[in-house]
């Protein structure tokens, strides 16, 4: 059995990855445990990660057992985001969730869990249902909310578009917080990601790409499966919108992952989990 | 001039599929339209027109109509909201297409913008209609003949403008140059 667990009392973007440092790439075989008992704090894009690392790690025919955070805080901020409902069966747990539905009776406006997204029809009714949520229950701006809005489509849309070129099956995930400063989504899914996805073009197959310059083309040249102009757009139009909102932007998919800060820009090396994961991050005072 | 309302589709449209159903809609309208009119692809009641579906809906539909596939007949986008328009300006600009898009304030050009071609279109806009040979002279000498009517052949391949040929009545043809807007 391997132990790994964040090295901060935080589950984020940062500490997901130093701890995927820690699990062995050797580790196909072996049992995982993830100990989260420290965690204090998880952020949208931490609970969607770990839910597709879940599901990674089961597709593999690996055993992972979760350590819950002892903070009853967080539990039930889980329960909030429906996490024990999407990992269901594929992990086992080191003890009972059943008495948290009974602490999270009262909806919280701040949070909206996470949503599926199985088709492109389901893509407009979830963008819809965000943004009216945002106006009408935290009086975001409608002009900017709404701008944001196709940051939203455009993401949510690219898993049924781009998930699964060749079958594969796949889930798809998006959530969303307010905090008292910023703004959080993520979304998300365990379909191929976009290095097989653009490869499934024999064009650019024999264009011979690496994995970080397939992301590197998707994001900053608009690349895509699809030869058509005009196609492959989403990422570098929703990098814009982000940046000029001042916001900060996480790609990660297969190996490598994307960076957008508000002077920074960068390609790195993760390890590798199924499908393509996007966590944004936008100051509140922009809505 | 003929009304196309995009909120049709509801007040916001996003996905590719959302527009890949539109642009047929568009499209009939358009071929049904007499020759020499113009539809007004209206965005009041929008709050957000995403990329991808401005990319099948609006931009598909400009494409066909540059390379003549509804044959004289043009296209003008109304709407004031800028974060509205932006995806459907640079949807546009991936193509290589331009639009005009009026409001209450007058009109702009969006997609990709010809910089060279503006003080042309704009004068054209602003006469309503101008012949070529009226229109070089009315930019003194910063273009010659052959230049202007370059560019006004250009703003008719684009369908910023109507391009009608007439009788002149010092003998021979010549082209009148009409405003869409």
């Amino acid at each position: 059995m391997i132990t790994i667990k964040p090295n901060t009392n935080e589950l984020n973007e940062l500490s997901f990855e130093r701890m995927m440092e820690t699990m062995p790439t050797d580790s196909a075989c072996a049992d995982i445990e993830i100990d989260l008992k420290g965690t204090s704090f998880i952020v949208p894009y931490g609970v969607m990660l770990l839910t597709i690392l879940l599901k990674f790690l089961s597709q593999k025919g690996i055993k992972v057992r979760l350590l819950l955070p002892d903070s009853s805080d967080v539990m039930n901020y889980l329960e909030r985001m429906s996490f024990f409902a999407q990992v269901e069966g594929l992990v086992e747990l080191d003890k009972d969730t059943q008495g948290l539905k009974s602490n999270i009776r009262n909806p919280v406006d701040s949070i909206i869990e996470v949503t599926k997204i199985k088709e492109e029809k389901e893509v407009m009714n979830i963008v819809n249902s965000l943004v009216d949520n945002l106006i009408d229950k935290h009086g975001f701006d409608r002009s900017r909310i709404n701008r944001f809005g196709n940051v939203m489509c455009e993401s949510l849309q690219n898993v049924p578009q781009h998930s699964n070129p060749d079958g594969t099956p796949y889930e798809g995930m998006a959530c969303v917080q307010i905090y008292k400063k910023f703004f959080h989504f993520a979304v998300g899914d365990s379909g191929v990601g976009i290095y097989p996805s653009l490869n499934s073009n024999p064009r650019i197959w024999k264009l011979n790409l690496s994995e970080e310059d397939a992301l590197k083309k998707v994001m900053l040249e608009g690349f895509s499966r699809f030869d058509r102009p005009g196609r492959g757009e989403g990422f570098s139009s929703m990098r814009l919108i982000v940046k000029d909102m001042n916001g900060f932007m996480v790609v990660r998919s297969g190996g490598y992952a994307y960076f957008l800060g508000r002077k920074t820009e960068s390609f790195y090396p993760v390890s590798t989990i199924c499908g393509t994961q996007i966590g944004i991050r936008i100051p509140k005072d922009i809505f | 001039m003929e009304d196309f309302k995009i909120s049709k589709f509801g007040s916001r449209v996003g996905t590719r599929a959302d527009g890949q159903k539109a642009q047929p809609e568009i499209e009939s309208q358009l071929k049904n339209m007499p020759y020499g009119n113009v539809l007004v692809l209206s965005l009041e009641g929008m709050e957000m027109v995403g990329f991808s579906f401005a990319d099948e809906a609006i931009a598909l539909t400009f494409q066909r109509l540059i390379s003549n596939e509804y044959g004289d007949k043009y296209i003008i986008i109304k709407g004031s909201n800028p974060d509205v328009l932006e995806g459907i300006d640079s949807a546009l600009q991936k193509k290589g297409l331009s639009a005009l898009v009026i409001d209450y304030k007058g009109w702009k050009c969006i997609g990709l913008v010809k910089l060279d071609l503006m003080d042309i279109l704009k004068i054209i806009i602003e006469k309503k209609e101008i012949s070529t040979p009226n229109l070089t002279e009315s930019l003194g000498k910063t273009m010659t003949a052959q230049n202007c009517n370059n560019k006004v052949m250009e703003l008719a391949r684009l369908k910023l403008i109507k391009r009608e040929k007439i009788n002149n009545p010092s003998g021979g043809i010549m082209y009148m140059n009409k405003t869409i807007v």
